[in-house]
Parts: structure tokens; sequence; C-alpha cells
């Protein structure tokens, strides 16, 4: 996909989901707590179903990782290496809260 | 023994319990005073299991009479005692100035756990350590347990997020173990009705959710063992292929029921109606203050982007993710926390952004190719940093967080200038939004505002350390670009909590503050002012509407004159220079105030300056003014008439010399006083003079096009001379030509550009210029020094040949790139159409000086101020990522790092390297009340110095680099500008892992 064209996709998703939601016409201190609290949702849902598929041996040898490196790197390199639909996985629940999100939030104050 | 006795609620307790209660305390103070053994710890447990036995046995109801155990814990020191009752049939908490307590000598009381269990109430645990409750979680079913949540010490010492199940911190507290030592005075709202039957269909929903998660999970598991048998059975039936059925994928959605759907129908239902309530409440609120119309309107939608959007979307999607139990073990404890402790907090938030924001439909190998930061085990979401969305999210962010705990200190105008940079964005993303400009144009516009802040960020930011921040500057400012281009945001100015009009604060013409030059390289009165003109203009930029008048008069008047009127330049007398002036300083009002050397007192320049002056020529005469004086009394001119008008003529043009041009701006100078440090020509005529100054401006313009600042930033810092010897080793690329200009029209005119010496400064370049094209006008070869339409385009040497050169003066080999270029194009009418300038080091022969090509594998060496080759934003980052995290290793979380960093980014990389803690220039740099510097540990000091020492010296091995020695024209490079210049270079080769700090 041409760069330009992953920009515009970027850019669309982007526009869509945070002008529904209003985060844009927060300070950029709000914008960041905003996009904090929604991205660590994301990440727990994804984290509860990937603790679904991984089996014992794999969620053992999981624990150990993060125990003695616990980066954001190390947990997505472990997860990608293992489950090979993870990416899938996080745009699913990623797409599903901002469904949801837009859903309600555009509801509310019509 | 007493026996239990009961007042309503109230059960006494037995007195046995009373005596293990009294054991078990004295085994915990014993066991806290002589730290804890095993035999000890052994006696607690046994005395603590027997008291569970008999609470039990003799305490059935959850109501019990803590009062009296805690009077018993609590014998020694019943002042600190914190539960109170009265008479009253329900105990009344009684307050005191900070703690509501409980008076353990009335033993009537009865207390209920249940009702101080709230937000904000405080406890103390039997090791003595103090939670915040900060969150109560009722359960989710009739099945569940509640939960509190705890804010407090670990035992590092670090605040941790504690979680108890209710019931058992209520028996902890009714048995006394643990103590209620402070009550929230914080009142809990009364549930709404919206809020209770979100709660009812909460509860509702997720027991049909897990309905279906347990469905899905029965098939899974016979699924599973359907797999392994058929495998198995497959492995014997065919050994030799060993197929094996594919594992089937199981989606939850796959199971959810019908019922499920509809409820979950209905609780999104409930969360609008829930949302709606508060958006209601609030809109009323707001609307009694007085707010209407588009402020309205925006505080309403910023209250649903915060409170709102917490409420109905985080908030329940958190209270889901907690009801699921069985997902919760240990590995998911450690993968939350282990999430919200990711360190430094910019990285936490570039990943959630990035998480959230991640779009569905790019593909896993595009998204993988990004992997800039980095991050490339992120899979697919690396490629988001790669995007200048993520750039300026991350590098936003990463101001955000060093704002907080390692600002460098970014101060004053730069908040300013960002402010400025933010509404031209703000501006763009609205045009963008509303349609009327193209992606591709936005894009355009957007890289030009990074330029500028790239600029300046990188001139403001030279005696900082935190160069990374520099870069964080650039892209910072586009904190709002992180969440898409096109997307209009603004800080309104009402604040979404308390809807109060914050416009005051936001003002829409930048306030400047002050813009000093400092005399530091013993540079006389008019250079100073010359690079105050130039600080005024980064400080200013293009926007002069809104200067104050001060302002104006010094970016307008020449500073030979500006010298004269301050009184810094008497030209008239022998000693004509002002002799140790310090610093000259512009506030934001225009007023002009100058120090003297060892005097720190600012003076007022109303009164001139009446410093120290000497003769800077050591001519022992005058140094006449080039103007005539204007005679006056009986010798005074008469009344002159314009041949032409008629008209009287102004005073002032009379006996004057012609009206002068500046050579560089083309501006016009007043003709009565144009002194220059060097002798300027006489005799030109006015039409000459005016040629000179066209001449130099259009040569100006065509060296640097469309690149004005490129010119600004070298012309005030690097003499002439200076620049000449600087081409011989080879400059930036957009540098060279004029380079090979100032070298034409040394070989042209025959004069050499004066060098430094013990009183004078070396000339700069303008003055140069401007003296070797009055030599070269008077000796009528100013069109073989024209770069633009003449025959002489230094840089567009493809339009041109050796026949365009009309005077046998000009060698060929003079004509820069002439050489470099095998075919040469044919001339055109107007060249510099003709080409663009794209110049690089091998087109660019130093002409005069060396025909050699610049090795494009050299190191050029950065002019003052010069930007090498750019990196890629991918560089940038990970650039910027690197020298960040190194600092923070370096300097640890002490809020005065900021402090303490500013003040070493400043220091001479060379000095510092070969100090030590105990020399004095050391603890010079430390010393210094006003900079708190004093609470620094010496030990925590000499780590620093230590580490840093390393990491400088690291830099320079990896680069290559050395730290750059000073002159008389320019100061030796600072630790900032050597760690900037280092790892940008470190970058450029890939080596950034080599000075990562571990």
């Amino acid at each position: 996909m041409a760069s330009q064209a992953k920009k515009y996709m970027f850019n669309e998703i982007n526009k869509n989901i945070v002008l529904t939601l209003g985060i844009n016409t927060l300070p950029v201190e709000k914008q960041k707590e905003a996009m904090e609290r929604l991205g660590a949702i994301v990440y727990q849902e994804v984290m509860l179903r990937v603790l679904d598929i991984l089996s014992e041996e794999d969620k053992d040898e999981f624990e150990k990782l993060i125990e003695k490196d616990p980066n954001p790197e190390t947990m997505f390199g472990f997860l990608s290496d293992k489950i090979s639909n993870f990416e899938e996985i996080v745009k699913e629940e990623a797409e599903k809260l901002r469904d949801e999100s837009a859903e309600i939030i555009s509801e509310i104050g019509k | 023994m007493e026996k239990n006795t009961k007042k309503g609620n109230q059960v006494e307790a037995p007195i046995e319990e009373e005596l293990i209660r009294q054991k078990a305390q004295e085994i915990y103070e014993n066991r806290v005073k002589n730290n804890i053994d095993g035999n000890e710890k052994d006696d607690w447990k046994k005395a603590e299991k027997e008291l569970t036995e008999k609470s039990n046995k003799n305490n059935p109801t959850k109501i019990r009479k803590p009062a009296d155990l805690k009077a018993i814990k609590n014998k020694k020191n019943a002042d600190k005692t914190v539960i109170s009752p009265d008479d009253k049939e329900k105990e009344e908490v009684k307050t005191s100035e900070q703690n509501k307590t409980i008076n353990p000598e009335n033993k009537k009381g009865v207390f209920a756990i249940e009702d101080l269990l709230k937000v904000g109430t405080e406890f103390k645990s039997k090791e003595g350590f103090i939670f915040v409750i900060t969150k109560i979680i009722k359960p989710a079913n009739e099945k569940e347990e509640g939960k509190v949540e705890a804010i407090g010490k670990d035992q590092n010492g670090k605040d941790t997020l504690f979680s108890f199940k209710a019931n058992q911190l209520k028996k902890q507290l009714e048995d006394g173990y643990i103590e209620i030592t402070k009550v929230s005075d914080i009142e809990e709202k009364e549930e709404t009705e919206a809020e209770k039957k979100l709660r009812v269909i909460r509860e509702e929903y997720l027991k049909e959710y897990k309905k279906c998660k347990n469905e899905m999970h029965r098939q899974l598991a016979i699924e599973k063992t359907s797999t392994k048998v058929f495998n198995a059975l497959a492995g014997i039936k065919n050994i030799f292929s060993k197929k094996k059925i594919e594992k089937k994928v199981f989606k939850e959605e796959d199971f959810f029921t019908e019922k499920f759907k509809e409820t979950k129908e209905r609780y999104n239902q409930a969360r609008i109606e829930m949302g709606n309530e508060m958006y209601a409440t609030r809109k009323a609120e707001l609307e009694k203050a007085g707010l209407s119309g588009e402020e309205l309107e925006l505080a309403l939608t910023q209250y649903k982007a915060t409170e709102i959007l917490a409420k109905t979307i985080i908030d329940e999607r958190q209270k889901i993710i907690d009801a699921r139990g069985p997902e919760k073990t240990a590995l998911w404890k450690k993968l939350v926390d282990g999430y919200m402790a990711i360190k430094p907090r910019w990285k936490r938030v570039a990943l959630s952004t990035a998480i959230f924001l991640i779009p569905a439909t790019v593909g896993v190998g595009v998204a993988i190719a990004g992997g800039a930061a980095g991050a490339t085990a992120l899979a697919g979401l690396g490629w988001l940093f790669t995007t200048r969305v993520a750039k300026s999210l991350a590098v936003g962010v990463a101001i955000g967080h060093l704002s907080k705990g390692v600002d460098w200190a970014r101060k004053g105008s730069d908040s300013r200038f960002k402010e400025s940079q933010e509404m031209k964005r703000e501006e763009l993303q609205s045009k963008f939004a509303k349609g009327e400009i193209d992606q591709i144009e936005y894009e355009k516009e957007i890289e030009i505002i990074e330029k500028e802040d790239k600029e300046k960020a990188r001139n403001r930011t030279l005696l900082k350390m935190g160069v990374g921040i520099a870069l964080a500057g650039t892209a910072g400012y586009l904190a709002y670009d992180a969440f898409g281009h096109g997307i209009a945001s603004a800080d309104s100015g009402i604040d979404a909590h308390t809807g109060a009009d914050m416009s005051n604060h936001i003002p829409n013409i930048p306030v400047h503050g002050s813009v000093e030059a400092v005399a530091d390289h013993g540079q006389g009165a008019i250079s100073t002012l010359r690079e105050l003109q130039h600080n005024l203009k980064i400080e200013y930029g293009g926007d002069l509407d809104n200067a104050p008048v001060g302002v104006k008069h010094i970016l307008e008047t020449d500073p030979h004159k500006l010298a004269m009127e301050y009184g810094m330049y008497k030209p008239g007398q022998v000693d004509e220079s002002a002799f140790d002036l310090h610093s000259i300083k512009v506030d934001g009002e225009g007023h002009l105030t100058y120090q003297i050397s060892g005097n720190h007192t600012d003076i007022n320049t109303d009164n001139t300056y009446d410093g120290k002056m000497f003769d800077s020529d050591h001519s022992g005469v005058k140094v006449e003014t080039p103007v005539q004086e204007t005679p006056s009394g009986d010798y005074s001119t008469p009344e002159q008439v314009d041949p032409i008008t008629g008209e009287p003529m102004n005073i002032d043009h009379v006996n004057t010399v012609p009206e002068q041009v500046d050579p560089i701006t083309g501006n016009s100078i007043p003709a009565n006083g144009i002194p220059t440090e060097t002798a300027p020509l006489q005799g030109l005529s006015q039409d000459q003079l005016t040629e000179v100054g066209e001449v130099s401006k259009e040569n100006i313009n065509h060296l640097f096009p469309g690149k004005p600042e490129l010119w600004d930033k070298i012309s005030s810092r690097v003499s002439a001379d200076r620049l000449l010897e600087l081409g011989k080793g080879g400059v930036q690329p957009e540098y060279q030509p004029l380079v090979s200009y100032i070298d034409h029209l040394k070989e042209t005119s025959g004069l050499e550009p004066i060098g430094p010496d013990l009183t004078h400064t070396a000339e700069p370049i303008p003055d140069y210029i401007h003296r070797a094209l009055e030599k070269i006008e008077a000796a009528g070869k100013i069109n073989e020094v024209k770069l633009s339409g003449g025959v002489l385009p230094i840089e567009h040497a493809p339009t041109i040949t050796p026949d365009h050169i009309t005077t046998p003066t000009i060698e060929p080999d003079h004509i820069v790139g002439h050489e470099a270029t095998p075919e040469p194009v044919a001339p055109t009418e107007n060249p510099v159409l003709h080409t663009e300038p794209v110049v690089t080091p091998e087109h660019v022969p130093t002409s005069g000086v060396s025909h050699e090509p610049i090795s494009s594998n050299a190191t050029p060496e950065t002019i003052a101020g010069g930007e090498p080759i750019s990196l890629t934003p991918d560089q940038t980052i990970s650039s910027m990522m690197i020298i960040n995290d190194n600092q923070l290793h370096i300097f640890g979380d002490n809020p005065l790092s900021s402090n303490l960093a500013d003040r070493i980014g400043g220091e001479e990389v060379g000095k510092f390297i070969h100090s030590t803690v105990e020399n004095s220039h050391w603890k010079d740099l430390y010393s210094g009340d006003r900079m708190g510097l004093d609470s620094f540990k010496e030990e925590a000091l000499k780590n620093i110095h230590d580490n840093l020492s390393s990491y400088l010296h690291k830099l320079e091995s990896v680069s290559g680099l050395h730290p750059q020695v000073g002159s008389t024209l320019e100061s030796s490079e600072t630790v900032s500008h050597f760690i900037n210049r280092t790892v940008e270079e470190i970058t450029r080769h890939g080596d950034l892992d080599k000075i990562k700090i571990k």
C-alpha cells in the first residue's frame, strides 16, 4: 500500500473517531489522558483474548518473560510469535471500542 | 470474664477473644520491634488462627463493636484511636480537624464498617502502612465479591494500587488488625435513577455474557479434545502424511445468543441514557453560569469528551473487564500492572494511542514495515510510529512528560512561539476539515510550519541540555496533529470542568519576552547590536505588526546608527567605542537596557551609554564620521530648491552624501550617519551606491532562494574571514555558494576580509560584501559579480558557459561548479529560473581554494547554527528517545534535575569532561541557592557527573566527533550541542544501540 494511502487511511480513522468523541477540542494534556485510558482498555481486551488462546505452557513462558523484561516491545513480540493473528486481534478490539464509543457518544446530547 | 451483651446490633467481644487479641498484639509489637523471625511469625499465625475461629464462632453478624476492640488494641495510645461512638442507636462519626474518630473510652458505641469504607477513607495495615481507598467496586452479581481498591506504599516505598476483597477488609477492620485512621469527608453521591438502571442492566449483561463465554469455553474444550483424538488417529492411519486437522478458530461473537444481543442493546441504551442525564445536568449548570452559543456548545463537547466518555465508555468497559473473573490470573495482574507501569509515561500514551487508533484494514506486512523507534517488536503497531501523526504524538507526549518531571527549561518565548505556531496549525486543520484544502496541500503547509519549529527550536536550545527536547519541540507542537491531519483542535478557553471562561489566558497576540545579545567574545557595541537584531528577528519572526515601537526601531535601524544613538559609538572622538559593554537587552515592551561588565544592574538607555570608551583602532585620532555635518549659523547653507520640482529641499539632504541603501536589505538608510568600522569607500554616486545595494540584495536572494533564514543565520554569526577559512574544509552544501561568492568578491575586489585583533572583532559578512562591492563598483566591474541575470550565477553553473564571462579577470576556474558539470547547459536569458539550486558537495568545488570535490564521506563542518543533513522522521524520533532516555538515566527523577541539566547543558563540553566533582569549577556549577541544587546530595552529584562524563566520552568515541573548540569569534561547543550533534551523527550511522544506557 502506498504510504500516502496508508496515511490517508490512518487519518480518516483518526478523523472520524476523534471528531466524534470530541477529543480534538480538548487541551493536549487531556487528549493524552483520554487516549491513554482508551488504549489501556483495548490493551486489556486484547490480553483477555490472548490468555484464552495461549496454551498453559505458553502462558508460563509469557509470565517468565514479562517478569524478566516487562517492556511492551517484548510482550508484543512474544505474542506476535505465538499467535498468528495477534495483530488482527488488536485491530478487532480497537475497532470494537471505537465503534462502541462512537455509537454511544454520538447519541448523547443530540 | 465478661459476657456478651447486646445493644441493638452491638455485640460485646468475649474476654477470651480480648486475651487472644492482646496476645496477638504483643506478638505483633514484638515482631515489629525486633524484626520478624520465624518463630514469632508462627506464633502470630497461631494466635491469628485462634482469633479467627473465636471470632467466627462468637460473631456471626457483620456488625461488630470495633470500639472495644480498638480500645484493647490501642490501650497504649488511646489518643490515636480512631473510632468515636456516641449514645445514639447508630454511631455518629465525629469530626475533628482532620480525622473522624471514635472514642475508645466509650464502649457503648456501635460502628458499621460499611459506613466508613468509602472513597477517601484512610486505613493503616498491621505493618503500619497507610492506604487510602480510591475505589469501591460493588459486586456485579450475587456470586461475586465486592472489592476495594486503595493506594498505598509498597515495600519499596512506591505508591501502588492495591486491591482488597471487601469482606476480608471489613473483617480485618472489625477484628482490629487494621485500623481506620481517617474517614473520608467525601459525601458519596446518591445513585441516580439512570445509574441504578445501568447497574442493574450491566449485571444482566454480564450474566448473559458469561453464559455465552462459558459455552464458548465448553465448545473449545470439546474441540481441543476432538482435535487431539483425531490427530492421534490420523497419525496412526497415515504415518507418512501426518496430516492433521486445522485448528478451529473460536470467536466469542459466534457464541453470542439473541438474548445476549438484546441485553447488550439495552445495556448500551442505558449508557446513553446515563450520558444524556449527565449532559443535561451539565448543560443546566453551564447555562446557569451564563454560557451560551458556541461557548456553551464547546464546553459541552469537552464535557462529553472527558467526563461522559470516561463514565459511559471507559469506566463501563473497565467494569466489564474487572468482572470477568475466570480470566484473572496472576499473569493477568502482571500484564495489567506491567502496562500501567510503562515508563516514561509518554511511551505508554504513545502506545495507547497507537493501539486505539490502529486501522483495522492495514495488512500485517505493511504494518510491520515501519518499525520506527526501535519498536519493530510491536508487530503491526510499529508502522504507526512512522507517520507524521505518530511522530507528532510521540514527541508531543514526550514534551508533556518532560515538562513535568524533567522539564529541560523551555522558557519564555518558546511557549509564545508555540502558541503562534499552533494557531497556524489550527487554521490549516480547520481548512482541511472543511475541505478547503486537500491533504497534499495540507501536509505541504504543515511541513513548512515544522521547518519553522525546527529552526526555532534549534536556535533556542543551543544552550540547553535537552537537545532531544529541541527535536521534541519541533514536532511537539504538533500534538494536535497526532489525532489526524485536518482535525481542527482548539483550546477553547472554556474549562471543561468548571465551565469557566479561560479565554483571557490564551492571548491571541503573542507576547514577547526579553531578548538579549551578550558581548561574550569581546565584540563591540555594533556587533552586539547586530546580534541583538538577529535575536529579535528570531523572536518576532516576520510579525512586526504587533511589535513594540522600540523593537521596530532597532530592527529597522542600521546597527552603526543605533550604536551612535545609544552613545556606544562616537566616531568623532578619539575614544570612540564602548569599552566594557557586557550585554544589550530589549524587554517585551521594546525598552532597551545594557549592562556593563562587572555591573549586573541594567541601565536604561534613555540616558545613553555612559560607560568607559576607548580608542578601538589605536589611531590616537578621531574617527571622522563619513557624514558631513550640517553647517549652521552664519555658515549654514541657504534653503535649497529642488531643480525639478521647485519645492524646498529638506535641509538634511543638503550637503550630505546621497541617500544610501543598505546593501543587504535594500532599505534606504538615513544619510546622516553610516559610519562603519572599516573605512567606507568615498566617491560613489548615489546611483552607484544604489546599484551596490541592489546587487548585494539580489545576490543574497540568489544564493539563498526561498531560504532567507539561512542568510539570517550565518550573516550575524560568522565573520567573512572565518567563512572562507571554514570553506577550506567544506561547509554545509547550502552555504557553499556563499563561500564561493565571498571568495569571488575577494578575487575581484582585491580586498581581504578583515580578521580579528585584540580590540576588534572580525568583519561581518554583510560588511565585507558591502565594502567589496563598493570597491568593485568603483572599478566598474559590478557586472562581474552579479549572480542573478548577470554573468556569474554562482550556484547555477550548468546554465553558464565561460562565454558569459565578459571580462578576463574572471577565470573559468572561478566559476563555481563549472568543473563539476561535464555537460554545460546552454545559457538562457534567465538562468535563475532555469535550474533549481540543488547543490551538493560534489557540485560545488571550493572556488579559489581547491577544485577537489568535497567527499560525500567527509563529515561536513557545521557552520554555527548550521543544520546537518536532516534525519528522517524515524531517525529523529529514535534519536530523541535515546537522548531523553539517557538523560533520565543520568539525572534521575529528582524534580530539580531540569535545573541541573539546564545548567550543565550550557557548559563547555571540553571543560566539563575534564572536570571533577571536587574541582572548583564543578562545585561552582552546582552551587547557587536560586537553582535549588543544594538539595542534591554530594554522592548523587558525583554519580551524575561521572555518568554524564562517561556518556559524553561514549558519544565522542562512537560518533568519531570531537568537541568543537572555540575561537575568538565563536564560543566552544556546549554539552547540549555536543550531545545533539553526536547523537545525530550516530543516528545517521545506525549506531544508536551503542549509546543507549542500559
